[in-house]
């Protein structure tokens, strides 16, 4: 990753056409409920600094997939993923 | 050749040399090897250099020589390989504290490939621990130190593939192999004042690479020019078949991204601009834009997030990450743990949507060109967020990245502080050979790619 490709805050507002508000996309539960999900899940505590940090980037987090809902997709608007059901035979 | 034009030679002229009996492959792996070891480590762009490798390849190429057998272009030519490349006789350590002693009992695909060509690897070459997946926003984010550009010790080099950008542009080796996943190839190419090629997605096998972000992770090579980009690919591709678009009759028609100096550092759009003439002489050159309101760089960012937590789940929760240099890279992809997969999803549907959109723009041209980054070499202790008003504008590195299509690097002038900067070529899939040709018009006419710092 390149310093442009690096997520950050300036970086979800980057296209100027579909600017991205960090700081009203992000309701206080949703971050809540993340970070509570992530201490569950890893296997040590975080510190107050790190605490911090990891809020931080899931407020980026929530504001990048507010970006991605806000454009307007079709039922069948389907993702591309090459899903081959004999592919572990061949391996 | 004198030791200066031996550093800077191209490939090509290498090869010619050994054929020639002006030098053989023995000596060209000792020459460059002590370059690696003086130059090279003081740019922090060497991890471990390879000399028991390198000597014994470059002895059976000699040897293969005098007895007839001819690999072919890169037969006895030194290289230095990104070290998330696994090679089976030295450690690869992704660039990263944690991983430093890591071995591994194959070499990667692209490593044998080179082996088949008769390439002589020389150095394993540094990298952005973890190939900046983490979320770093400094240049001092990898175990062995911040990667020093080749054209002024006051610089960063580049990243993700930072030690193949300073070593080829330092002279360290003719060609190195770098990775790229949004930036990794481009960036360090730029601020080096390289050749950089992206290929398609999928075109070079990624077995033995580590992996980043599974639909995105590109392989590709960074050379002087771009004809040597074409025999780097050429050794190395998987789909060759992908590589042999005939090209219709009548002028090259060139898109140019709109509105891509907006934001940029204003030597950065001065030598776009003069560029754009430059083209203009072989080629029609014309202004499009991507649709806007497509979310190209947020799609991406979320896709790399999501896969890259997932292939580094066990090294984030185990709290390993906490052994990584760089501070905000040790809990740097703890909030991708709670990406929702309906945003990855999402993410992956816009996809589609992007690479259709790319389809529109691009047909009816060979090429679109923007500048490869907005700025020069960034300075060494800068925080990279003292730079992001100058990210702002349209680039392609976002929508190119996300929707896998390839892309050239080529120096095109110098910049702010004397560095140099960056025009980029992108075409659509399979579109390599094209991009290689435009490129290779170019620097016939300009001759920006031999230019190289002094050192």
């Amino acid at each position: 990753m390149s310093p442009s490709g690096v997520e950050r805050d300036e970086m979800a507002q980057s296209n100027e056409n579909t600017t991205v508000n960090t700081t009203t996309d992000a309701s206080p539960g949703d971050v809540a409920a993340r970070l509570t999900m992530i201490e569950q899940r890893i296997a040590h505590p975080l510190t107050e600094e790190g605490r911090t940090l990891v809020t931080d980037r899931i407020v980026r987090s929530i504001a990048l997939g507010a970006a991605l809902h806000a454009y307007p997709l079709a039922n069948a608007d389907e993702p591309e993923i090459d899903f081959d059901p004999l592919r572990g035979r061949r391996r | 050749m004198n030791a200066d034009a031996l550093a800077f030679a191209t490939i090509q002229e290498l090869g010619t040399a050994i054929r020639s009996g002006a030098v053989s492959p023995t000596e060209l792996a000792t020459f460059y090897l002590e370059r690696l070891d003086t130059i090279g480590r003081s740019l922090n762009a060497v991890t471990t250099l390879t000399p028991e490798r390198a000597m014994a390849a470059a002895r059976k190429a000699e040897d293969e020589l005098t007895a007839g057998v001819d690999r072919g272009p890169l037969h006895g030519i030194p290289y230095g390989a990104k070290d998330l490349l696994a090679t089976v006789d030295y450690p690869t350590s992704w660039g990263a504290a944690p991983f430093q002693d890591q071995q591994f009992a194959i070499d990667a695909a692209v490593i044998q490939r080179l082996d088949e060509a008769g390439a002589v690897l020389c150095a394993k070459l540094s990298m952005v621990e973890i190939a900046g997946g983490f979320g770093y926003q400094q240049a001092d984010a990898a175990f062995n130190g911040p990667g020093i550009c080749s054209w002024s010790r006051d610089a960063w080099t580049g990243g993700s593939s930072s030690g193949s950008g300073s070593a080829v542009g330092a002279g360290c080796v003719p060609f190195a192999i770098g990775t790229e996943t949004w930036g990794s190839i481009h960036c360090p190419s730029s601020f080096n004042g390289l050749t950089g090629l992206r290929p398609t997605y999928g075109t070079v096998s990624r077995a033995g690479a580590m992996a980043l972000s599974w639909t995105m992770d590109k392989i590709g090579p960074m050379c002087h020019t771009a004809a040597d980009c074409e025999l780097v690919l050429a050794a190395i591709c998987d789909r060759d078949e992908w590589l042999q678009s005939e090209r219709k009759p009548g002028p090259f028609r060139i898109a140019v991204l709109a509105d891509a100096t907006a934001h940029t550092q204003a030597e950065v759009a001065t030598n776009f601009a003069a560029s754009l003439d430059h083209l203009a002489e072989f080629a029609i050159v014309e202004p499009v834009a991507l649709a806007g309101d497509i979310p190209w760089n947020q799609a991406a960012s979320i896709i790399v997030a999501a896969e890259a937590a997932a292939a580094f789940e066990e090294f984030i929760v185990s709290g390993e990450s906490a052994g990584l240099t760089a501070p905000e890279d040790r809990i740097g992809l703890h909030h991708a743990l709670a990406i929702p997969a309906v945003d990855y999803l999402r993410a992956l549907r816009i996809r589609t949507v992007a690479i259709r959109e790319l389809d529109r723009v691009l047909a009816g041209y060979d090429a679109i060109v923007a500048p490869t980054m907005p700025y020069v070499a960034l300075p060494l202790a800068d925080p990279f967020d003292s730079w992001t008003d100058m990210e702002r504008g349209p680039s392609l590195g976002g929508p190119g990245n996300l929707c896998g299509v390839p892309s050239i690097t080529v120096m095109n002038g110098l910049g702010a502080r004397g560095l140099p900067t960056g025009l980029e070529f992108m075409g659509v899939p399979g579109s390599e050979r094209m991009l290689i040709e435009l490129a290779s018009m170019y620097q016939s006419t300009t001759g920006w790619h031999r230019m190289h710092p002094s050192l």
